[in-house]
Formats: structure tokens, sequence, C-alpha cells
């Protein structure tokens, strides 16, 4: 009789105890695990409660939540074609009610004949004609020391009558008499300029600087000065690059016509005032509707008054040059090849070498391999 | 030396080819850088020799020999010995030689035909003959033309021949005197007094 060892039963006995012990741990902590993390009920009618509780409009709709491949096939042109691939997962409705702001321009109110006869009776030397106090003491004087800077070192000077945002000219109003008249008077140019409203501002010019210049040049002046001023956002900031832009292209203008000059001072002689006086040059205004294009198109005026005579002159000399360079160098070859060399003349009494009556072995070898 | 050879002229031509070294054009090409050479200078007789030695004769020897027993053929101008410049060239001992007469020794002494020479070891080394012998002859012209005197053609050499002046509008004078091929007399014709 086959006889089984006391101590395999043992070990088998206490394997089969700890294994069932894990198995009942295990269930124990499934049920805890069950009882503390229970998931919740879905219920249909909670999902438009939760939905209408989040951050979605008052007016949303899920039912209008289409997705793209349930569209039909005009549908979905459509939507190509509006360019709103990215919507196709939101809700029309968040897009379709929606309309552009209108922006309300405010009305325009006419200058006041008191300030603009300040203006009128302003020195002629200000630069910077604010009768109604618009800009700061120090952007004024900012303004105006640059002003007179250019004046010093320009034949055109510059000028600003400021008006305020909501200020426009009166219609058919007379500038010429602006700082005493003396900006008809001479080369100089003024700019009644909307504090805040680069695109409204008007430029004029003396007769004695448009009658030299082309109209072309000045609308591209006058847009240069508007679009530079529009990249900025602050008014005063606004105002010094529109300053600043205009002291450059006068400074440009200056040197494209040359023919603008400033009137040369005229003493009036006592008999002379006796006389009716000339009529008084008014000013002109220049639109600043320019576009882009006009503004960074080439100077065609420029290039044609100052370099096209010199490019010219310097392709004609070139030209020049050559064709005397070849009919030297045909001469030179025509020449050479009429021309024959002589030697001088050989003095026969030489002694022979080496028996040779014509040849003395006077030569030279070389081994090249 | 000269006893050794005899004394039989040697008719020369401008250029020998007896090894065959030039392709024809570059013949060609040679000859015509020679018939300009010589109408740029009418005493000057250019000949150049390719050809193989017998191992008696070196190319030295040669260019002395074709100097003083060779036989110019001169169309304009009397062309001497004297004035003569031989090259030889043995492609297969690879040896160049150059030699000039009496009346050349003052204008090209051997330093100079050495110089001459030495430049062109290059091109010849590498079998290019004809760009070789262009550039001795060139460089020869250029030494020669420092001591020389500049002249128009028309005051040194005689008019050209009716058949040249004609040749290159493709009309001959036949053509132009038509009294010639029944045997007439040419001085009838309008157009050739």
């Amino acid at each position: 009789m086959r006889r089984f060892p006391i101590a395999r039963v043992c070990s088998i006995v206490t394997g089969w105890i700890a294994l069932q012990s894990i198995v009942l741990q295990t269930e124990v902590r499934s049920e805890k695990a069950d009882r503390f993390l229970a998931l919740p009920q879905w219920e249909e009618r909670d999902h438009l409660d939760s939905l209408g509780a989040g951050l979605w409009p008052d007016d949303f709709n899920p039912a209008l939540i289409i997705h793209p491949a349930m569209l039909s096939k005009g549908e979905n042109d459509a939507a190509q074609v509006a360019d709103d691939s990215w919507l196709r997962f939101l809700p029309r409705s968040l897009f379709s009610n929606r309309k552009a702001h209108e922006t309300i321009e405010p009305a325009l109110v006419d200058i006041s004949a008191e300030a603009l006869r300040a203006g009128e009776n302003a020195p002629g030397n200000t630069r910077v004609i604010d009768p109604q106090g618009i800009l700061g003491e120090a952007q004024t004087e900012d303004l105006t020391r640059f002003l007179v800077f250019h004046s010093e070192n320009a034949n055109v000077e510059a000028r600003f009558f400021l008006l305020d945002v909501g200020q426009q000219l009166p219609p058919g109003v007379d500038l010429s008499q602006i700082a005493s008249g003396e900006i008809a008077r001479g080369s100089g140019c003024l700019v009644v300029y909307p504090l805040g409203a680069p695109q409204r501002a008007r430029l004029f010019l003396s007769q004695n600087v448009t009658r030299c210049v082309e109209a072309n040049y000045l609308e591209t002046l006058a847009a240069a000065c508007r679009l530079d001023a529009q990249k900025a956002s602050d008014p005063v900031e606004q105002l010094q690059r529109f300053a600043t832009q205009l002291s450059t292209r006068l400074f440009w203008l200056e040197r494209a016509f040359p023919a603008v000059k400033p009137e040369p001072a005229v003493v009036v002689l006592p008999a002379l005032e006796a006389h009716p006086q000339e009529p008084v040059p008014t000013l002109s205004e220049v639109s600043l509707t320019g576009s882009v294009q006009s503004v960074e198109r080439f100077s065609f005026a420029v290039f044609r008054q100052r370099w096209l005579p010199w490019i010219g002159l310097g392709l004609t000399g070139a030209l020049l040059v050559a064709t005397i360079a070849i009919m030297f160098v045909r001469w030179l070859r025509r020449r050479r090849r009429q021309t024959v060399w002589i030697l001088p003349d050989y003095d026969h009494r030489q002694p022979m070498r080496f028996g040779g009556p014509h040849c003395g072995a006077c030569g030279a070898t070389v081994k090249y391999g | 030396m000269m006893a050794a050879f005899g004394s039989d002229l040697i008719p020369l031509r401008r250029l020998w080819d007896e090894a065959h070294c030039l392709r024809v054009h570059e013949a060609r090409e040679v000859e015509a850088v020679l018939v300009n050479f010589e109408e740029h200078y009418p005493q000057l007789y250019f000949s150049v020799y390719i050809g193989e030695l017998p191992p008696t004769l070196t190319a030295i020897e040669l260019s002395f020999l074709l100097l003083n027993r060779g036989l110019f053929w001169a169309e304009h101008h009397p062309r001497l010995n004297e004035h003569a410049i031989a090259l030889v060239l043995d492609p297969v001992a690879r040896t160049a030689a150059l030699m000039v007469g009496y009346a050349l020794e003052e204008i090209l002494p051997p330093r100079v035909l050495q110089r001459i020479l030495r430049n062109v070891r290059t091109p010849l080394w590498h079998a290019e003959y004809a760009p070789a012998i262009t550039s001795v002859v060139n460089e020869v012209a250029r030494t020669v033309r420092k001591v020389a005197r500049g002249a128009l053609r028309r005051d040194v050499l005689p008019p050209a021949a009716i058949e040249e002046f004609l040749g290159g509008s493709g009309a001959s004078r036949q053509m132009l005197d038509p009294d010639m091929e029944d045997g007439g007399d040419s001085s009838h014709s309008r157009l050739l007094p």
C-alpha cells in the first residue's frame, strides 16, 4: 500500500487556504470600489439640461448641428463657397444672426468763425495754428520746433491748422488769409488737420508750388502722408507721423522740381502802391485719396527730370566712345594688315663659319621628350 | 660637314611634314601662318621640317644643312638664305632645332632661340605640333618686329596680280577680256587697259 507523505498533504492544504483568502480579499475590494464609484445613470432628459446649463448661448439648438457627412451636395458646396469649413462643427445660429457693428460717423460741425478768424489773425511765422487749443502745449512746441527746423532747411514750408476730430472747414472757406496770408504769398503748404482723423486731413499748396509740380506727384505726396499717419493709433502720434512724412516728401519735391523756389521779396515802392494790386494768390487743395499703388509707384517725374538727361548724356558719350574705339581698332587692324616689316641692310662681308655660306650654325635645340 | 653632304641645292617648301604628324586642317593652318609671316616680312623665309632623322644626323645639323643648301622660292621679293629660318622637329628623337641665317644672328641670337624653343616644349611633349609651330612663328615675328622698320605694303611690294585681285570676286581675266579666248589683243578691252 502506497503511503502519502504527511508534509506534502499539509503543504497542499496550506496553499489552498491561502489562495481562497486572496480571492476573498479581491472580491471585497471590488465591492468597495463599486460601492464608492457608482456610475451615474444616463437619462435622455438630462442631456439638454446639461447643455443648457453650460456656456452655450441662449439660442443654441443642438438640432442645428449637422455633421458634414450628412450634408447634401448643394449645402456642402455652399459651405465651401462661404469658406466656413471651420464652422462645420459649430451651430450656425452663432454666426448667422451676427451683424456687423455699424460705425456711426459723428456729424461733423463746421469750425466756428471766431476760430477761423483767429487763424487768419495769427502772425505770419506761426507754424502750428491751433486757435482752439486742441493740441497740448508740449506737443505744440514739439511740432512747432520741427516745422521751424523744416522751414529753415527747405524752400517749401509747412504749416498745420488743427481742427477737432468732429470739426470740418466750412464749405467755400478761403484759406489764403490764414497766418496773415503768409502761406499764399510764398512757397508753402497748409495742412488742415482734424486731430485723430488723418483721413480727413486736407492739404493746400500755394500756386508757386502747384504750377511747377505735377498734380500726380502732389497726390502721391498727400496719400503718402495720410497712409503713414494711419499706421499709428494715437492721435498725437498720427500728427507727428503726418508732419514727418510731409517734411520728407517736401524735401523730395524740391529735389525733383528745382523750379520750386521761394518768391523773392519784392520791395513795394510807394509809387506802385497806387496801382491796383494783383489778385491775391490762392491756395490749391490736393486730394489725399490716393491709393497705395500710387504711393509706391516709381516716380517717373523724378526720373525724367533729374536722371534721364544724365543717363541720356552718359549713354550718348558711351556710344561715342565705343564707336571711336571700334573705328580705331579697325583702323589699327587694317593698318597692321597693310604693314610690312623691313629689316635693316645686311652686311655680307661677314666671314663664314663652319663652311656655311648662308648660315653659321646660329641656332638652338631642345629635347622635349 | 658641308663637304659631307655635297653641294646640291635642296628645294625647300614652307612646310615639310615627312612624319605626317599634322592633320590636313592643321597643315593648312600652319601653311597659312607661314604665308602670313612671309607677307608681313618680305625679306624672311620660314621653313618647317617634321620628320624622322637618321641616327647619323641630328636636328641642328639638318637645319644647318637646309639653310646652306636650301633653295627658297621668292615670289615678290628676293629672299636670301641669310634671312631664312629653319625649324626642324624630330618626333622620334623628340628633338626640336631652330636656326637662322647670318642676317638674323644679331636679332635672334642663340639665347633668344633657346627661349623660344623652351616655351613650346609642353605642346611638343603633348604632340601638339601645329600650336607649337604657330607659337614659334609668332614669337619670331614679335622679336624681329622690334628692330624692323614698318612700311606700307604698296610702297614695298609690287601690286597684286590681276588674277589674285579678281580671285575674291569670282571673276576671271577671260570674263573681263573675251578677246583673249580668240587670241586677240587684250588691249582692246574696255575694262582692262
